[in-house]
């Protein structure tokens, strides 16, 4: 196999879309340890953004997010992308400064500034929350939200009917290597499977995997709980974020309040369990932020991972010490499916066309060495 | 039925005021893609249908449930307006599959055609009311205790086990009352099991019963129990017994989602408990305690009243059924009405009827079992899908978080297996605590074992429905009633190559609702396994997650956790 991609989640999936796009498809198969989605994909809030305090991640999510928007029409599937936007709540006059310098240094000379508004105009759009405490807030139209699983299918089955082979249970112990080359994977119950090129997508397990290369890459996996609440009339379309704790609430299209308070997070890859301390201080967000809130009932909690770097920016490429063929395509710290449709294509071209875009070599792995970190601050859950 | 509001006093419970109000059943809330007014299948928060809209607060509440502080309930009517806009929608429905362009003009048209119908509540707030909490105290820990969820044959028989050997014992009943599905069987040998359970009970001292207490999941922290007034945590180490019961699945019958179709246990709760008296009634299928519950319905409604026992064929054993009650013998049935099921059509008769009760095969309340990692096993005779048996090995029960699964919610429905597999489960939680040794185990055992039907029940010579189903798939057939989800739908993912229980609740959205995939999984496996083939074992259920009901975030708002 000329690429195999080992992981089926957002990195993964998304890499294998473009490749489909670009053609490649039949050149490219997916290696998945349980069911496309399993980790991440199928368990974030189903969210984008343009809006990053780095011109880096700004540059690159833009990017990403007009990828994502042309997933309906390539792929004839409706993700359900709604452009509800962000919505940010500052109690602090730093942080307010904060995205003003934002906006005039990076957002709006890159065309998609936030608004900042005063509280009473935000109380008189969205009367069900409580801005209690609350000085201003910043509205970022440009960002919103999709139904997650669908927009997996979307693309997953884009890239199956244009050739891309994708084999599920399939778990990956090692990467082969020999000669300095890359020259395939052994999976688990099968044996090695051959490849020129592999590139590890694998969220919160790529960490290990690439350990098998004898590649370090500084990754760690927060596990992260998010609740959603039975279906109530459909009436916040942003999703609110409480700038300096993090945390942030929500409501699908279908009427489910969906939140998540930041609290200390173990560092795990077991996605199984929920703290009851995160699910009692979300459930406090709920009764404060909103009217009522008290009242709502809590229908589901579930886990998922932050697959992080000490930057809080994705890893995406090479380092030109690992052995030849070796990727990474990972890493992205809570903000992983937006990045992805962009990430996915910058892949393709280097590995099928041997292009190197300045956008995937800022990303590199080698940045830590080379002292040139992207640090990003504007990290929400 | 008209549309309207019904005035509920404070601590009055929303479904039991609208039907003596009105003196019959009309919709508390409204359907999604056929948009038909629901009424609460079953008294579980869980149940379809189970929420009243408060129009005075702008919110929805649990039917089933005493309000907190007086409020007007709307009651969705059915009449001839709503009936030709209900078209409207449903001609340009997207499908639950990938809904594409066509998914915004539904949303455009239902939103201006049900506005028009006066079903779209107004305003943008949610109102509080009643005295529901922002913020409780800290959990108290219960440590050095079994716990057992459930107060009914199954947790007290167990509860009484464990006691038996010494263990400090906590039954945690999730009603104000003790006793669960035997309380509306009078008469019968089950509650005269629960009677004799009972009398013991009070005699026994280390038997502690919390009423109003749910069992809501296993967390980081341990076990968590939900009362009145917050939250009880069950230290990691401890062992709790499962007996939550069951329920019987709403039968896949054409457009069955109209109030006036309800459970067995509901039906009997209503007639039993609240005087309801309808005038016709239906019971369809013959599962577990239909011929009983049949019995106490005649009893109950007395010579006037008209009762219709359908099902096919053998499974009708005629000696076991009320001397005037009619037997209707029919392969599928469809219910009908405007509003509220009023007809039901069982082969060639057409009945008028008040309620349909379904009394299919049951289906375990085992989801708390599943999300410990019991797996279903499909059982096509009496039960629908059961855990696996109770594991004895220490190691695959502290892997499965030292919950035991017993009584209905571990497949059994006879009574002799009901008691044997709690006097197991609560003999396996004494060990464990180490008050019992293993013979006492391996005695309860190979007891369970002679007794079970569970542990002989296996999914038998092909997927058997267990409930009445139509020769072929049409779209009016759910199996999701929460989410609007039918057998069209699940096997247009399955013909798509969505071979998973998994994807085909990612593609259809199956199981996304309340519900939790509760009866739709289930129903969605059986249904596969009838008209394409599958093993319902193999495709599966998925896995549910914690909060096991669905608790109000003011009761789960605990002040100063972290300093525990």
């Amino acid at each position: 196999m000329e690429l195999l991609v080992v992981g089926g989640g957002a990195a993964g999936v998304a890499t294998a879309y473009m490749a489909a796009r670009m053609g490649y498809g039949d050149r490219v198969a997916v290696l998945e340890q349980r069911y496309l989605g399993y980790g991440s994909m199928t368990r974030n809030g189903g969210r984008f953004r343009v809006h990053f305090f780095s011109r880096e991640n700004t540059l690159f999510a833009i990017e990403s997010a007009k990828r994502l928007l042309e997933v309906p029409r390539v792929t004839g599937v409706n993700p359900v992308i709604v452009r509800g936007g962000y919505l940010w709540l500052f109690s602090r006059e730093e942080s307010l400064k904060a995205f003003r310098r934002a906006n005039t240094e990076i957002w709006g000379p890159l065309g998609v500034p936030v608004e900042i508004l005063p509280v009473s105009e935000v109380a008189e759009k969205y009367p069900v929350l409580n801005l209690q405490g609350f000085l201003a807030a910043a509205y970022g139209r440009q960002n919103g939200s999709y139904h997650h699983d669908y927009l997996m299918l979307a693309m997953a089955t884009y890239a199956a009917r244009h050739g891309v082979s994708f084999v599920e249970n399939a778990r990956v112990r090692r990467i082969v290597v020999s000669g300095g080359r890359v020259r395939g994977v052994e999976v688990e119950g099968v044996g090695v499977v051959e490849a020129e090129n592999v590139v590890v997508a694998a969220g919160a397990w790529s960490k290990e995997l690439l350990s098998t290369a004898n590649v370090d890459v500084p990754l760690t996996p927060y596990r992260k709980s998010l609740l959603v609440t039975e279906p109530y009339r459909y009436t916040l379309k942003p999703l609110v974020i409480l700038f300096e704790e993090g945390s942030y609430l929500g409501q699908t299209p279908k009427g489910e309040i969906m939140a998540s308070r930041r609290v200390k997070d173990p560092v795990t890859t077991d996605m199984s369990g929920v703290s009851l301390l995160w699910l009692s201080e979300t459930a406090k967000l709920l009764a404060t932020m909103l009217k009522g809130g008290h009242m709502l009932r809590i229908m589901r909690v579930w886990s998922g991972i932050y697959n992080t770097t000490p930057d809080h920016s994705h890893l995406l490429g090479r380092d030109p010490e690992w052995p030849e063929g070796l990727y990474v395509n990972t890493g992205y710290s809570g903000h992983g499916v937006m990045m992805a449709p962009y990430a996915g294509e910058l892949l393709v071209k280097l590995v099928f066309e041997n292009r190197e875009h300045e956008h995937l070599r800022l990303f590199s792995p080698t940045r830590f060495k080379e002292g040139k970190p992207i640090k990003e601050q504007l990290v929400i859950g | 039925m008209g549309q309207g509001h019904v005035q509920v006093p404070q601590g009055s419970r929303p479904d039991i005021a609208v039907l003596q109000a009105l003196k019959g059943f009309s919709g508390l809330e409204r359907g999604l893609r056929f948009r038909r007014p629901r009424w609460p299948y079953c008294s579980r928060p869980w149940c379809p249908g189970n929420r009243a809209y408060l129009e005075d607060r702008n919110l929805y509440v649990p039917a089933t449930q005493p309000l907190h502080g007086t409020s007007r309930v709307k009651v969705y009517g059915y009449g001839l307006l709503q009936r030709v806009l209900s078209l409207i929608p449903s001609a340009v429905s997207p499908g639950a599959l990938h809904g594409k362009l066509r998914g915004k003009l539904h949303g455009i048209v239902t939103r201006l055609a049900y506005t028009a119908a006066g079903w779209e509540p107004p305003p943008a707030e949610y109102r509080s009311y009643g005295a529901l909490p922002i913020a409780v105290a800290p959990p108290s820990v219960l440590r050095d205790v079994v716990v057992v969820v459930g107060s009914g044959v199954s947790g007290l028989a167990a509860a009484l086990e464990a006691a038996r050997f010494g263990a400090r014992v906590i039954v945690a009943e999730a009603e104000s009352a003790l006793g669960g599905f035997a309380r509306w069987l009078r008469g019968t040998d089950l509650s005269h099991t629960l009677g004799e359970l009972l009398s013991k009970l009070s005699s026994e001292h280390s038997v502690t019963v919390m009423g109003n207490t749910s069992y809501i999941g296993l967390f980081d922290e341990g076990h968590a129990l939900l009362g009145r007034d917050g939250v009880t945590l069950v230290g990691r180490g401890s062992p709790i017994i499962y007996a939550g019961g069951s329920e019987a699945p709403p039968f896949l019958a054409e457009g069955n989602d109209l109030p006036g179709v309800v459970s067995l246990s509901y039906a009997l709760e209503l007639v039993v408990e609240h005087g309801y008296r309808p005038h016709k009634v239906a019971l369809v299928g013959t599962g577990p305690w239909a011929s009983e519950a049949a019995k106490i319905l005649a009893r109950e409604l007395g010579r006037e009243r008209k009762i219709y026992i359908v099902g096919s064929g053998a499974s009708l054993d005629k000696s076991e059924l009320p001397p005037d009650a009619e037997l209707v013998e029919a392969g599928s049935v469809r219910v009908q009405g405007a509003g509220r099921a009023s007809l039901l059509v069982a082969g060639a008769r057409r009945l008028e009827v008040d309620m349909v009760v379904s009394a299919p095969a049951e289906y375990p309340d085992a989801n708390p079992a599943y999300a410990a990692g019991y797996r279903a096993a499909y059982c096509s005779e009496g039960s629908f899908f059961h855990p696996e048996p109770v594991p004895v090995s220490r190691g695959e029960l502290e892997k499965r978080s030292l919950l035991i699964p017993v009584g209905a919610a571990a497949g059994e429905f006879q009574l002799e297996g009901v008691v044997a597999s709690a006097k197991l489960g609560g003999t396996i939680a004494a060990w464990l605590r180490g008050l019992a040794s293993e013979e006492d185990v391996k005695a309860a055992y190979s007891e369970y074992e002679r007794a079970s039907r569970a542990l002989r029940c296996r999914g038998s010579g092909g997927p058997k429905p267990p409930v009445i189903m139509a020769e072929r798939p049409s779209r009016r057939i759910f199996v999701d009633f929460d989410e609007d989800v039918t057998v069209a739908d699940v096997l247009e993912a399955w013909d798509r190559g969505y071979r998973r229980m998994e994807l085909i609740k990612r593609a259809t959205g199956l199981g996304t609702g309340p519900e939790q995939g509760r009866f739709s999984a289930a129903l969605a496996a059986v249904a596969l396994g009838f008209y394409r083939g599958a093993d319902p074992s193999e495709v599966g259920i998925f896995r549910s997650r914690p909060p096991h009901v669905m608790p109000a975030a003011g009761l789960l708002a605990i002040a100063d956790f972290g300093s525990r």
